[in-house]
């Protein structure tokens, strides 16, 4: 039975085929991973959300987080496991709402779990429709709807913003879960659609296009975050991207590989952060620095995933991403956009590593440096997260690795320079009164002046500029891809 | 199983049917009646009217000719404006003098419909199809459509469902729009519909602008009331589509928003009662004083919004299913429009009272159990509908069973 049947309701079924266990084993040892994590990850004194138990609440936020993660595992094996479409909503949409309360329990997290729940409820309506057209016997809008509904999971690229609010506010464990383990039943939704025989061609071709610009801009946009777990959230868009690419161009079976690698190494490198922020009480680049020192299996395990991220080609992880790379060849255009992509990934993760873990140390402030007792467990945590990536392979494709790694340092070595002045033009501070106040309309409230003023603001500093990096992308791989 | 029950004179007799949409509507009004029933004790005129109004809801479930049915129907709106009414406070009674307004201007045209029809076709019972002139079915439907609250001819909803007293508002909302949408349904059963573009286009506003008042409106029974009448609209949406699945969907709709509904305005109720609080404003930590009524509001919200797998789910993607499969995009995007209307006029609700700080601390006060046990129950209703709706002698069946002998 596929699983892209509409399915009939208040019928429950599932199906079992390798693409579900694929799924699902990164799903459980990740899992793992992370409650072994949690067990001493949540209780420090500013390891993510913990300000918030003070606020009261029985269990504190470790229980409160447990409580959250482990049925949202279990939603996660639902969606991997349905056996019909219907099914397949039901726990999808169960996943979003508790992925909400993963996010709120985050520090000053309210706004990025509020915007959450909305795309994912609209995600939801979305897909909603699709199954529905599906059902109905319109095979090719249902499948664009169901491609939109899972694209909003899996932060693909029009419909990605709330991915970084929301993975770089969450507590890191929730985090890692939601980098790791969400987005891929997302990921999963358009894998099926897209191997279904009665999906139109055309929609190959979109996956692709988006996957492809989605690499390139996630990854420009993870090189100049100050904020590492921003970082890491921008670097998920830009490797949900290099997958969808791959699904797109037909290596399925390197991207379901390149599924297994990001969710493993995304993961550690989450959970690594959170232990960094455990002890140091931060996620800023700026205050963290030499910890290989005093972190150094957290150390280790950071740069193993790195380089599994980047595609190092002593392990098997490095395979996925070839495949990819091999699936692209004869078309040198996004050749060229996938090597930018593989580069930014390389200067990402450099970044990372460098800022966080080499460079002069800067000794933590006495008063946070509390939680050492639960490093043997943080640890753990990361090595069962890490386990998937442990798999050592003959070398293939060295040269493009060397490349891409060349490639990388310079982007990073670059960005180093001149990168903190991004955006390039500096948008002068808006004299006050110089908004229009606009009638408001009937029933409505109006709108403060200065409310009006700072949302101009925000959008000529941050937004139009990121518009029009985006912007410049996509025309550039629309363009190159004709 | 028919029986006739009185014969006034030959052609017009008072006649009783037992049919699964009837069994549906009945048990419904019984199992909702049940959960009204604890709470203060509101004198005997209260009493005695709502075990009136109970009689005259099955007699509306039952009735097996066209007579009958308006016989009960008009019976049941006058029974239930003095429950309106009981707090007799002048809003109160303003509001009343609205309510019969409006349900007398529906009863004229009901009446004018049925002498059209009667005249045509003589007694019309339920059972076999009838040949009648497009005039008395447009009348019929219209009058029906005061009762099932389309717009333009709305208005006593809101006005009437927040000023009664809040077992009474349950029953409204949860009944008595409903017993609108029944008789269209009844109406479909034997009558061949002329074109229903414009019952589609009117019921499609009706969703999409009640939504959107619903998520302006601070007055918490007030916003309750206008999500009734944008959720109500359903039914008839799915009635105009004319395809057997979206049909019983829509017959399905009236018992799962019943039990919602009516759970979320005895919650509202038990806030007015407990907290002193009737607007949505003042929610701030409304949950950690009343964690368990909250609780059943959240279950009830998102039941109403449509998170699988509770019972709203089931009567979305039924009527949705129907939808797709007669191509009625333009319902169908109505639909998840009004679910997305659902969730912006009930979560901000949700969010407010488990997450901002409350505007003064307190003890705990949940209701005692008596009042409590009703809304839990309703929160269950929502749960066991939603997971069990495949299970044989479940509405979902009934419903089924009640479009196939309607055809479509």
């Amino acid at each position: 039975m596929s699983p892209l049947t509409p399915g009939s309701v208040g019928r429950f079924t599932f199906t079992v085929d390798s693409v579900t266990i694929h799924f699902a084993s990164l799903t459980v040892l990740i899992g793992i991973g992370v409650f072994v994590f949690a067990l001493r990850g949540m209780s420090g004194p500013s390891g993510g959300g913990t300000a918030r138990a003070a606020g009261g609440g029985r269990g504190g936020t470790r229980g409160r987080f447990l409580l959250t993660a482990l049925p949202t595992l279990g939603a996660v094996l639902g969606v991997v496991f349905a056996g019909d479409l219907l099914t397949l909503f039901v726990f999808f949409e169960i996943l979003a709402l508790l992925g909400f309360f993963l996010v709120r329990q985050g520090d000053g997290a309210r706004g990025a779990a509020i915007r959450y729940f909305w795309t994912m409820l609209v995600g939801g309506l979305v897909l909603l429709a699709g199954i529905l057209l599906r059902g109905g016997g319109a095979s090719g809008p249902g499948s664009v709807l169901l491609l939109l509904g899972f694209g909003v999971k899996a932060g693909m690229l029009p419909v990605h913003g709330w991915l970084p609010a929301a993975h770089s506010k969450a507590p890191a464990p929730a985090s890692a879960l939601l980098s790791g383990v969400m987005i891929k039943t997302g990921i999963y939704g358009i894998f099926r659609v897209l191997t279904d025989p009665a999906t139109p061609e055309m929609l190959h071709a979109t996956v692709f296009t988006l996957g492809l610009a989605g690499a390139a801009y996630g990854a420009l946009r993870a090189l100049v975050q100050s904020d590492a777990k921003r970082l890491l959230a921008w670097s998920s868009v830009s490797q949900v991207g290099v997958i969808l690419t791959g699904i797109g161009a037909g290596a399925w079976e390197g991207s379901l590989q390149h599924v297994m690698t990001h969710a493993s190494a995304k993961a550690v490198l989450f959970l690594a952060v959170g232990a960094v922020a455990l002890r140091h009480g931060t996620v800023q680049l700026a205050g963290l620095g030499g910890l290989w020192r005093t972190m150094p299996v957290t150390f280790a395990l950071s740069l193993f995933a790195g380089l599994a991220l980047m595609g190092f080609p002593l392990l098997r992880a490095s395979a996925g991403k070839a495949e990819i790379h091999h699936a692209l060849e004869g078309v040198p255009s996004a050749e060229a956009v996938f090597f930018l992509a593989s580069a930014g990934t390389v200067a990402i993760l450099l970044k990372l590593i460098a800022e966080v873990f080499l460079g002069p140390a800067r000794d933590p402030d006495p008063a946070t440096r509390a939680s050492e007792i639960g490093g043997a467990l943080t640890a753990l945590g990361l090595i069962i997260a890490a386990l998937p990536l442990l798999h050592p392979a003959l070398p293939t494709d060295m040269p493009y690795f060397v490349a891409t790694f060349g490639a990388g340092t310079v982007l990073y070595l670059t960005w180093r320079r001149w990168g903190p002045a991004w955006p390039p033009v500096r948008i002068p501070s808006l004299p006050s009164g110089w908004t229009v106040p606009l009638p408001a309309p009937p029933g409505l409230p109006a709108l403060p002046e200065a409310r009006l003023q700072r949302a101009v603001e925000r959008y000529a500093r941050e937004i139009a500029p990121n518009l029009a990096l985006l912007f410049v992308v996509l025309l550039a791989v629309v363009f190159v891809l004709r | 199983m028919e029986s006739i029950l009185f014969e006034i004179v030959p052609e017009l007799r008072l006649h009783l049917r037992f049919d699964a949409l009837g069994v549906l509507f009945s048990a419904t009004a019984g199992i909702l009646w049940l959960l009204v029933l604890p709470g203060p004790r509101r004198g005997r005129r209260y009493e005695a009217l709502l075990a009136l109004s109970f009689v005259l809801t099955l007699g509306v479930g039952t009735a097996g000719n066209l007579l009958t049915l308006l016989m009960f129907y008009e019976l049941l709106s006058l029974a239930a404006w003095p429950l309106i009414i009981h707090d007799e406070t002048a809003e109160a009674l303003a509001a009343g003098r609205r309510y019969l307004a409006y349900v007398l201007t529906g009863a004229a045209m009901l009446l004018l419909g049925l002498a059209v029809v009667t005249l045509a076709a003589g007694d019309v019972g339920f059972g076999t199809r009838v040949e009648v002139p497009a005039l008395g079915i447009v009348l019929l439907l219209a009058g029906f459509s005061v009762k099932a609250a389309l717009l333009p001819v709305h208005g006593w909803v809101p006005q009437a469902h927040p000023i009664a007293p809040a077992p009474i508002s349950a029953l409204l909302s949860g009944l008595m729009v409903a017993t609108g949408s029944f008789g269209m349904i009844r109406l479909i059963q034997v009558m061949d519909p002329p074109p229903l573009a414009i019952l589609t286009g009117v019921s499609a506003l009706t969703v999409v602008l009640a939504g959107v008042v619903a998520t302006r409106t601070d007055h918490l029974k007030r916003r309750l009331a206008w999500s009734t009448i944008s959720q109500m609209a359903y039914v008839p949406l799915a009635i105009s589509v004319l395809d057997r699945e979206a049909l019983a969907g829509g017959i399905v709709h009236i018992t799962h928003h019943a039990f919602m509904k009516g759970g979320l305005f005895l919650c509202a109720g038990l806030l007015l009662h407990h907290l002193g609080i009737r607007h949505v404003s003042r929610m701030g930590g409304a949950a950690r004083r009343m964690p368990w009524t909250m609780g059943a509001f959240t279950l009830l919200s998102l039941g109403l919004i449509g998170i699988p797998p509770l019972s709203g789910f089931v009567s979305k993607w039924v009527i949705g299913a129907g939808m797709a499969q007669a191509g009625a995009w333009i319902p169908l995007t109505v639909l998840l429009t009004g679910a997305l209307l659902a969730a912006l006029y009930l979560m901000p609700i949700v969010h407010t009272a488990w997450f901002d700080p409350p505007p003064s601390e307190g003890p705990q006060v949940d209701p005692p159990p008596p009042t409590l046990i009703p809304v839990l129950a309703a929160a269950a209703i929502t749960i066991v509908l939603g997971i069990g709706a495949a299970l044989p002698g479940f509405p979902l069946a009934l419903a089924r069973a009640a479009a196939r002998g309607i055809g479509g």
